[in-house]
């Protein structure tokens, strides 16, 4: 049991890593770009992994049966949470709309380009921290 | 206890809706200045999905037309757009909300 649980410590230290699901590259004004201060805008939602969760569940018992039920818990589960997914699931959408009162106040001249809008997942196991980013250059 | 947990994970899923952000995009604002006359404005648009089987194909072309309707006699700037799902019961709901400022 306790080797478990340091295996599981182990990795949770070990496998957290960054996954890139979308870039985007906006208009860009080379006056505001060369003579402009960079803005990094960064907001971020907790994700969950219900299958993960699962697995960790599994492997802490010894009981068949429970890890059987619990398999068919998530089974249900998922039947409740079905659509497309980017990175994990998280409970809140609103949590990107943040950006738009962030841009004004890092940027109060409204003069921003060469924005770039990236959507990344910072991936460790059962979590993880669903990330959007924006880069740009204030004028 | 097993008959508890399954209970207790399903009365969760029937109260938390999950939902997952597929795109944020950021278009540039340039010229906005510290203009009096700017508005901010937002649209929202969705699609219902019910068992893979989509009604409305035409929801992002609903929410720009909204955004625009808002700034006829203006300019809009600095468009935020956002692309998300909202998932439940074998069906999910695809959500594009665009939020800018309308300069006039």
């Amino acid at each position: 049991m306790i080797t478990k649980i340091t295996l599981m410590l182990v990795s949770f230290t070990f496998a957290g890593c960054a996954i890139l699901h979308h870039v985007q590259v906006g208009e860009v004004d080379s006056k505001i770009v060369r003579k402009g201060e960079k803005i990094e805008i960064l907001v971020t939602e907790t994700g969950v992994s219900f299958k993960e969760g699962t697995q960790v569940a599994q492997a802490l018992t010894h009981n068949k049966q429970t890890k059987k039920d619990l398999g068919d818990a998530q089974a249900i589960l998922s039947m409740f949470q079905m659509g497309p997914v980017t990175g994990n699931h998280v409970f809140s959408d609103k949590f990107a709309d943040r950006v738009f009162k962030l841009i004004r106040r890092k940027c109060p001249s409204g003069r921003v380009s060469g924005v770039t809008s990236i959507r990344e997942t910072a991936k460790y196991p059962v979590v993880s921290g669903e990330i959007v980013k924006i880069t740009g250059y204030c004028g | 206890m097993n008959k508890l947990i399954i209970i207790c994970l399903m009365l969760f899923s029937l109260i938390s809706c999950t939902h997952s952000v597929h795109n944020y995009h950021v278009s540039a604002e340039r010229f906005l200045g510290k203009s009096k006359n700017k508005k901010r404005i937002k649209s929202e648009a969705q699609q219902a999905v019910v068992f893979w089987m989509a009604d409305n194909t035409n929801y992002v072309n609903e929410a720009f037309e909204e955004l625009q309707r808002k700034c006829r006699k203006g300019r809009i700037v600095g468009n935020n757009t956002r692309f998300s799902t909202s998932h439940g019961f074998f069906s999910w709901t695809n959500k594009v909300k665009m939020q800018a400022y309308c300069v006039r």
